[in-house]
């Protein structure tokens, strides 16, 4: 059963807060121009028969863009339709002109939009009450063809109290002079509740258009405080700690309707899902982590009791990947179901995981500085490759499912650099090696120790010296391009980052056998440029070629209509991504900013 | 009225011409008198004839003088000296005298109005400083009353703050390294080595430690929740300092630290290395129902870092009321 929750009231006439996102903050702070939505009724009707002697009762619909344009082919559009006056039974949506192009989906008062070539759309909704219906229709919405490029200008404001907010233009239509202007934001309190009390949570935005998130905890009592934007949010709900009888919740808010009063999203029960974790020799696993995820949130975790049982909650049926994590300083690796998902389904079978009776090995060594000496305060991180099986999974009286599985350590060297004999899963494992904190011209350095094969005592985990990372910023010409480099390390728990200049070459000492982000800003009337390597045993090279620059500048204003200084803009092209880098960003002054885009992108 | 001398003598007349008195110059004097060497010198000539005879008056005099009238002259001094002017009266029966006189023009002693203060950074409502301001001070020109056009300045401390090494350079710069008062002055002498001397009080602060003022996400959320496996990114959007806010100032920006308390770890590790205002948390470190402290700490030019607070505690704030540490609790799920 799917649960689209509403939270508070749905406005009519508050149409068209998300659609535009054009220059001029209008679609800025808490909905003003649009609005007439405090006296919503969400659906109820009160007061609207008139007490028999009236009019009929009728009802109204308004269909509201939760999607933000413009819109390039192929795209997702997203309506949803507020209802007032009588008590909406059934909505059907419909799309015109119908073709093979287009298709819309719909889930009660939201609808989707599917269009695969440009076009020009009207959607409309039928809304069946108990007594009678209404309609309502929306557009035109306009599909541009493929191959225009959205940009999104992400604008950060550097304090806290201002939610951060994206816009929506086309590529090409980026150029000088912008006008960004932010509202005043929506006050929002939240206190979600589950098992008839107020449930200690952390709570989530998303903005599915920004990928932008809010982030909020509350203990329960009072609610969370959130600044939020009128646009369409998915709102997780986790209650932390966990609770017996609540899951994780997912629900879908629009925040234009969270400004009003402390709104109580109810968090759900859930399917409950039991099990009970065991060692290999049939012991119960007490203290085991156990945590199901399906596409769109995780469960509750449940903590195994001394009978090796365990209860988590899911909020609905789906298929969802599975994870054991053992107790802290447990030499037995992390069982995921990574690949092999499970259908979990209200009622459940009990699900039962065993421990395969995985072989260990000793580990000992010395870390040492390239200079010979001892490393005292070292840390080393070991982290296993995929291993195909660490255990099984029996859900009910099926057959079991073999079960894969990671294990990660990471241990301290102690005086003189000594890491002293520790118990592992018998794997393969890749070894990074960080230096103590302020021991100059040492790398993080990187290896394999394969402790299959038994026991790797008094191994030496010898630090190495930084490598050379050099290479110049280059027009397309060949000539030398001035600017900043920056080279961010990826693959390691740390990221190290390293302004220079390149007017004449660029250099930085970096670590052996990494991956680098390599981020080249010219300082001429070039764009940016990103580029990936990775660095062998010896020192590397790289030219980095940037592109023409077009410039696109504007204005950024706050909610009193101020310029915003130190807000961080950022412009991203396409669709949002989870860890998507920018094409360029910059830092307003007085409100302005300037940035260079690549030239000739669409 | 004319004066002849004339003897009449009976039984015919005895004519002797009269005695011819030759014309007299008395004073050649300035009509005001003279302070500066930059302007006209206007002069006055008295002079008579006793025979009440026209006269004529001609001058030697060693440049270009100008007749303003029939007693009046000027002249435009080339500096401060001595100016040698001879008159000469001539009657009309060509009887003449003449005077010589030194015009001494002096030069004026400079007067100092005002001193401008410049800075690279804003002073507080009382006027005081942030440390490691740099000043530019110069004479105000407006309010600066000499009479050539060129001058020396010699820029020193008549006393500094205990411990500055500050001096001036050319351009008449310091950089206020200590907090406390400079006491400033500056002697500004003319090419004919007249002086004047103007000073003022610079009082700089003590160096305002940094404090966080913006983050993202909220560093005062009580928890977050970040998922296994993914990279979130934690930052500092703005930081208030006198010298270093961020984004950066003329002085440039607060430098930052990050540490990271893992489930595993006793307490906070500092990670070598991290300078930048973000830090990506890396999820694929950790495992389901994890905890970790991330903060961030940040310093400006001095390179202190926060203190006196205890380490468990979440903010180390300022009596400002804003932080110089914030962090993060995150449960990874």
């Amino acid at each position: 059963m799917k649960r689209a929750l509403l939270i508070g009231l749905l406005a009519v006439g508050c149409a068209d807060f998300g659609a535009s996102g054009t220059d001029g903050g209008n679609v800025d702070g808490n909905g003003s121009g649009g609005s007439g939505g405090t006296g919503g009724t969400g659906g109820s009707g009160g007061g609207v028969d008139g007490g028999g002697d009236g009019p009929p009762p009728r009802c109204t619909v308004a269909i509201t863009e939760t999607s933000m344009d413009p819109y390039v082919a192929p795209t997702l559009v997203t309506f949803l339709a507020a209802v007032t006056g009588d008590t909406a039974l059934q909505y059907a949506w419909s799309v015109t002109p119908q073709d093979s192009t287009t298709t819309i989906s719909s889930s009660a008062e939201r609808a989707t939009l599917r269009a695969s070539a440009a076009g020009s759309y009207f959607v409309t909704v039928h809304v069946t009450t108990s007594r009678g219906g209404c309609d309502a229709t929306h557009g035109p919405i306009t599909i541009l063809a493929p191959g225009s490029t959205v940009a999104r200008i992400r604008i950060t404001p550097p304090t806290s109290d201002v939610p951060r907010r994206e816009w929506r233009k086309l590529v090409s239509e980026l150029g000088p002079g912008g006008f960004y202007a932010f509202g005043a934001g929506i006050n929002a309190v939240i206190q979600p509740i589950g098992a008839n009390q107020p449930i200690a949570s952390y709570l989530r935005l998303t903005d599915p258009t920004s990928c932008l998130t809010t982030e909020a905890y509350t203990s329960g009592t009072p609610g969370a405080s959130m600044s939020v934007l009128p646009v369409d949010y998915r709102l997780l709900i986790i209650p932390v700690p966990d609770h017996p009888d609540l899951a994780p919740t997912l629900a879908q808010v629009l925040g234009i309707d969270l400004g009003a009063g402390t709104n109580h999203p109810e968090i759900h029960a859930g399917i409950a899902v039991a099990g009970q974790v065991f060692l290999s020799n049939g012991t119960p696993f007490a203290g085991a982590r156990v945590e199901l995820r399906s596409a769109t949130l995780p469960s509750s975790i449940g903590t195994a009791a001394s009978d090796g049982s365990v209860q988590v909650r899911l909020d609905d049926a789906a298929t969802a990947d599975i994870t054991v994590v053992p107790p802290d300083g447990v030499a037995l690796p992390v069982a995921q179901s990574s690949g092999l998902p499970i259908l979990v389904a209200d009622p459940m079978p009990l699900v039962t995981f065993t421990y395969d009776a995985i072989p260990t090995a000793q580990l000992s060594g010395v870390v040492s500085l390239p200079d010979g000496s001892g490393a005292s305060g070292a840390r080393v991180y070991l982290a296993t490759r995929p291993m195909a099986r660490v255990g099984q999974l029996v859900i009910g009286s099926t057959a079991p499912l073999p079960i894969g599985g990671t294990f990660q350590r990471e241990i301290s060297a102690g005086t003189g650099g000594v890491v002293a004999a520790t118990t592992l899963p018998a794997a393969v494992y890749d070894v990074l090696i960080e230096p103590p904190a302020g021991v100059p011209n040492t790398a993080r350095t990187r290896m394999t120790i394969d402790l299959t094969q038994g026991d790797r005592l008094a191994l030496p985990l010898n630090l190495t010296a930084p490598v050379n990372l050099t290479g110049h910023i280059r027009a397309a010409d060949g000539t030398a391009v001035g600017g900043d480099v920056r080279v961010v390390e990826r693959g390691a728990s740390m990221v190290v980052v390293h302004p220079d200049t390149a007017q004449n070459g660029f250099g930085f000492g970096v670590d052996p056998s990494a991956t680098y982000d390599i981020i080249a800003t010219p300082s001429d009337t070039y764009a940016p440029v990103r580029a990936q390597l990775t660095v062998g045993v010896g020192d590397a090279s790289i030219d980095l070629t940037v592109p023409h620059g077009r410039m696109v500048s504007g204005m950024v204003t706050g909610p009193t209509g101020a310029p915003m200084n130190g807000a961080l803009v950022e412009i991203f092209f396409g669709s949002c991504a989870a860890d998507e880098q920018p094409v360029a960003s910059g830092v307003t002054s007085n409100g302005q900013f300037l940035l260079l885009i690549p030239d000739g992108t669409q | 009225v004319q004066y002849a001398a004339l003897a009449v003598f009976a039984a015919g007349c005895v004519y002797t011409d009269g005695i011819n008195q030759k014309p007299i110059v008395r004073d050649i004097a300035p009509i005001e008198t003279l302070t500066r060497w930059d302007g006209r010198v206007y002069l006055h000539v008295d002079a008579f004839d006793p025979d009440g005879d026209p006269f004529t008056i001609n001058f030697t005099f060693a440049g270009s003088l100008q007749r303003d009238g029939d007693r009046d002259i000027s002249f435009v001094p080339t500096g401060p000296g001595d100016y040698m002017i001879t008159a000469i009266a001539t009657d009309d029966q060509g009887a003449s005298s003449s005077l010589e006189r030194r015009i001494v023009v002096p030069d004026m002693t400079p007067q100092i109005g005002a001193l401008i203060v410049q800075a690279d950074a804003s002073a507080t409502a009382d006027l005081h400083y942030p440390i490691e301001t740099t000043f530019t001070l110069a004479i105000d020109d407006q309010q600066y009353f000499d009479d050539d056009k060129t001058r020396s300045e010699d820029w020193h401390f008549i006393s500094q703050p205990a411990g500055s090494s500050a001096t001036f350079d050319a351009l008449h710069r310091f950089r206020a390294d200590v907090s406390g008062n400079y006491h400033v002055e500056v002697t500004a002498t003319d090419p004919y080595m007249h002086s004047a001397s103007k000073d003022t009080m610079i009082v700089v602060n003590p160096d305002r430690p940094p404090c966080i003022v913006g983050t993202q996400p909220m560093a005062t959320t009580e928890l977050l929740v970040f998922d296994v496996g993914t990279r979130n990114q934690l930052a500092v959007t703005a930081v208030d300092d006198d010298l270093n806010p961020f984004p950066a100032g003329p002085h440039g920006a607060a430098i930052f630290r990050w540490l990271v308390k893992s489930p595993t770890d006793p307490s906070f590790v500092v990670l070598d290395g991290y300078t930048q205002p973000s830090y990506a948390v890396d999820g694929t470190s950790y495992a389901v129902g994890d905890r970790v402290e991330v903060r961030v700490e940040v310093s400006d030019v001095t390179g202190i870092w926060p203190s006196g607070c205890g380490s468990a505690q979440r903010e180390c704030p300022y009596m400002s009321g804003c932080a110089g540490w914030l962090t993060w609790e995150i449960e990874f799920r």
